[in-house]
């Protein structure tokens, strides 16, 4: 299992809101979306709070592969790229309910497993 | 919204679902918004296992059928990999039955799917299964 770097991470933590979320349809077709409810579940999970999706929940049952771009406070951007997965129970669909707000639906939360990083061209993992 | 079986799926000639299949059972299904799928199911004597009570076979293919067509809500093609069944209490045969279906998760090619059979609004069985997505001939993705 792929694990963000530790400057990654930290990045993460450091990072200007929202941050963009990219996947695909079956056909190629790509959906990017700006996603303020998101969190880090571990060192090899990012969720996104299902709250609004449409396209991008069609594209995460699909089986399409998703892109995390975000830029931190000194304007340094990172991308994670990896496999999606979609929970509506267990452990990272609970974690969501804490963190994401109530005014929000949290129908469901979309896991990106980290695979790979990347700060613009270069890449870290 | 009421969903019957698409040709697209390759259920025409389905036993549960299958428009063109005489012998079918004719199960139809709709979806919420949150993309849970209901059926129903008037059953009959033809379907008893033990005196008077539905057979678990029929109680699991009902089941299963609702967990099917949960994906094909998702535009999601997939088989059956995994099947687990609580049987709570004992159906009567000529019961009408309610059905349910959601997805737990996906970790393509993956589904994790649940579901429960009701009779008059009481969870009888309960069903939990892992699906495995497939092309458009069958073969695994």
């Amino acid at each position: 299992m792929s694990r963000l770097p530790e400057d990654v991470s930290k990045a993460w933590d450091n990072r200007k809101r929202p941050v963009v979320f990219a996947t695909v349809d079956k056909n190629g077709v790509p959906n990017a979306i700006y996603a303020t409810c998101v969190s880090k579940f571990n060192e090899e999970t990012i969720v996104i709070a299902d709250n609004y999706c449409d396209k991008t929940r069609k594209n995460s049952f699909a089986g399409s592969k998703g892109s995390i771009l975000f830029i931190t406070n000194e304007d340094k951007s990172f991308q994670a790229k990896g496999t999606i997965e979609y929970h509506t129970e267990g452990k990272l669909f609970e974690d969501m309910k804490k963190w994401n707000p109530t005014k929000h639906p949290g129908h469901a939360a979309t896991a990106l497993k980290v695979e790979e990083v990347y700060s613009g061209s270069k890449k870290l993992l | 919204m009421t969903e019957r079986c698409k040709m697209d799926y390759g259920h025409r000639w389905c036993l549960m679902c299958g428009s063109d299949n005489p012998l079918s059972l004719g199960l139809t299904f709709r979806a919420d918004d949150d993309g849970v799928v209901y059926g129903s199911f008037q059953s009959h004597n033809g379907f008893q296992g033990y005196d008077d009570y539905m057979h678990g076979g029929v109680v699991s293919a009902l089941l299963d059928s609702v967990m099917t067509h949960c994906l094909f809500h998702r535009g999601v093609r997939a088989v059956t990999g995994e099947l687990n069944i609580r049987f709570k209490f004992p159906v009567p045969c000529t019961a009408a039955l309610d059905l349910r279906a959601w997805v737990v998760s996906v970790i393509t090619p993956v589904y994790y799917v649940k579901a429960e059979l009701l009779y008059e609004q009481q969870v009888m069985a309960r069903a939990k299964a892992k699906f495995m997505k497939i092309g458009i001939d069958g073969s695994s993705t």
